[in-house]
């Protein structure tokens, strides 16, 4: 390729291999440091078309920031800056054109997600340009800040190439090994593919589960949830007839003092009662799969009546006793079981 | 010579994986569950006091702590499930409007501290879950809930949901939950809860996906199944997939990159 380059003019490289090139007018004034990181004065910038000529016009080392006072005649200084253009820090990096050398002075986790901003300081500071190049925002992982090879017509990346994307607060997680199957990946407006990423195909980390799905036609439906031996809940809805019950038990009796038993109604009197509601829930025809996996009602450490909305209603105390779980002669089971639904507020004398 | 720990309460898959050692930490707190660790005692430290602290895992929290005295060498077994059993109880309190939420009370993760002086060595890359539940006596991998946790799924051994019904049953009008133990092995992962519809006769009329909340990772969750879509649905087929493990990013071939110009 010929050199095209001309005088007096400073060219850049960002990587031996990229080949992005900007190109513009060196000037001759001078920058004080203190300007150095201090971007709220600098609005001012005039777009530098990317891509041009390549070439290098002339060298220019620094080994540190110190080396910024005076800024030489065409030195850039090169900020990362945020979306939000917030000035991130006093790091710069110089790229300057050489015959394929990069000066980098950011590690690659220090730019990721940022902008690239070109930015040329005349040596008199009256007239500062600069150019914001959104970063494609791929990079190498191994090594420093280094872009991507360019997209140029039929460019196309081999199966296999390693990329790694950074897309506003995440990553694309999709992966493909082959190169075949997958689908197409959406993208975020910062990530500039143009392509796409195929992703390895789902797959079920749990079993299948059926499960039968009933009609709501119930009839005096209790819907009932209890706490299984696996830590999950399991719940059934009961209907057809239920018994209610109240169980009431005397809190004692006393006997009133009589003047004379002309005047008396009652001799004994009664403290008061205990009274507790009861609910008998039952239900047949069950297979005996079904009937032991309800039977676990008997023995759950919770059980609770729920509303349709899955909101608690009650929450019952299943009664000790001695239960039928399964009869080997029969195809179908029932289950028959007591709970005390709720202590009733009583009045005491 | 030290007292060194030799055991977790934790059972393998298998050793030889692409990440390794896969096993499972969750293990259940019945009546007669255990959750041991296992130390080594060497013949010159008979004598020396072995106190273990079990943390919560996260906040660090000390859960509980007890003093041992070994008193002959090998292999000496701590049984630490009732500093845990306390920290879990049994609520109904899904989130109604979610599609899956934590099960609170019903798990808790945790780690051991160990020592036999001034010096503490924490467990802390080995945290270990506790879980309101009682397995099975007889059950072959004892207090390891095995079976229910997500590992080894890519070549077999799906997790299972945790009911005991082999068919639910979904009472259109009531809500059905089913719980699944979210373990940090899909950490990272998206998931998904796919609902497959049949009718009467078994025929598939519909499929579809719900996003599930990954915030919600490593601990019980409930999940709320949906109500079918279409009204002639009589059987669902529900589980939850994810997609594989990431380890590389990789582009697929026709893959051309934006924004870049073009090398003349």
């Amino acid at each position: 390729m010929a050199n095209t380059c001309e005088s007096n003019r400073l060219y850049i490289r960002t990587a031996p291999q990229a080949g992005f090139w900007w190109y513009w007018k060196k000037d001759t004034r001078n920058l004080d440091t203190a300007y150095v990181g201090d971007v709220s004065a600098f609005t001012d910038y005039y777009e530098i078309p990317n891509g041009g000529i390549i070439g290098v016009s002339e060298e220019k080392g620094f080994a540190s920031t110190a080396d910024f006072s005076p800024i030489p005649d065409g030195v850039v200084l090169l900020y990362y800056r945020d979306t939000a253009n917030v000035f991130t820090g006093t790091s710069v990096v110089i790229l300057q054109s050489t015959s394929g050398d990069i000066y980098n002075k950011l590690l690659s986790s220090e730019v990721d997600g940022y902008n690239l901003i070109v930015r040329i300081f005349s040596v008199n500071f009256q007239e500062i340009t600069e150019h914001t190049f959104p970063l494609p925002q791929i990079f190498d992982n191994q090594s420093p800040a280094e872009l991507r090879t360019p997209c140029v017509l039929d460019y196309t990346r081999a199966a296999g190439e390693v990329l790694k994307q950074y897309c506003d607060q995440y990553v694309l997680v999709r992966i493909l090994t082959d190169g075949a199957g997958g689908v197409t990946y959406s993208y975020t407006a910062n990530s500039e593919l143009c392509g796409y990423i195929a992703q390895q195909p789902e797959i079920f980390f749990t079993e299948s589960k059926e499960i039968e799905v009933k009609e709501n036609c119930y009839k005096n439906p209790v819907y009932v949830i209890w706490k299984n031996t696996l830590g999950g809940w399991d719940s059934w809805l009961f209907e057809g007839n239920q018994i209610n019950t109240i169980e009431t038990s005397s809190n004692g009796f006393y006997a009133t003092d009589i003047d004379s038993i002309a005047d008396v109604k009652s001799i004994l009197k009664e403290i008061g009662k205990s009274a507790v509601s009861r609910i008998t829930l039952g239900a047949d025809m069950l297979t005996v799969a079904r009937k032991q996996a309800i039977s676990q009602i008997i023995y759950s450490n919770k059980v609770y009546i729920l509303n349709s909305d899955g909101t608690i209603k009650n929450e019952i105390i299943v009664l000790p006793g001695t239960f039928v779980v399964d009869e080997t002669k029969r195809a179908t089971s029932s289950i028959l079981f007591d709970a005390i639904v709720t202590d009733i507020n009583t009045i005491s004398n | 010579m030290a007292i060194t720990l030799v055991g977790r309460p934790t059972s393998s898959i298998y050793e030889s994986s692409p990440g390794g050692l896969l096993v499972s930490r969750w293990n259940s707190t019945g009546r007669f569950d255990k959750i041991t660790y296992s130390f080594n005692v060497p013949e010159a430290d008979l004598g020396t006091r072995l106190t273990v602290n079990v943390y919560e895992y996260g906040s660090d929290l000390l859960l509980g702590s007890n003093t041992y005295n070994p008193f002959r060498s090998g292999i000496f077994n701590v049984d630490i499930s009732s500093f845990v059993k306390g920290y879990l109880y049994s609520e109904f309190a899904p989130d109604l409007d979610s599609l899956n939420s934590v099960d609170l009370g019903c798990s808790i993760r945790f780690y051991i501290g160990y020592t036999t002086g001034v010096t503490e060595t924490r467990d802390i890359l080995n945290p270990i879950y506790a879980v309101h539940s009682a397995m099975d006596v007889g059950n072959e991998n004892g207090s390891n809930m095995k079976p229910f946790v997500p590992i080894n799924y890519d070549i077999d051994d799906k997790a299972l949901f945790l009911t005991k019904f082999t068919i639910p049953v979904l009472f259109t009008g009531y809500p059905l939950v089913i719980s699944f133990l979210y373990d940090n092995y899909l950490a990272g992962k998206e998931l998904l809860f796919n609902v497959i519809e049949q009718d009467v006769n078994g025929v598939l009329i519909d499929e579809y996906d719900y996003t599930i909340d990954t915030s919600k990772i490593n601990r019980v969750n409930y999940i709320i199944v949906p109500l079918a879509v279409n009204s002639n649905c009589r059987k669902m087929v529900v589980g939850l997939k994810t997609g594989q493990d990431i380890n590389d990013y990789y582009v697929d071939s026709g893959y051309v990159d934006e924004g870049y110009t073009q090398i003349l």
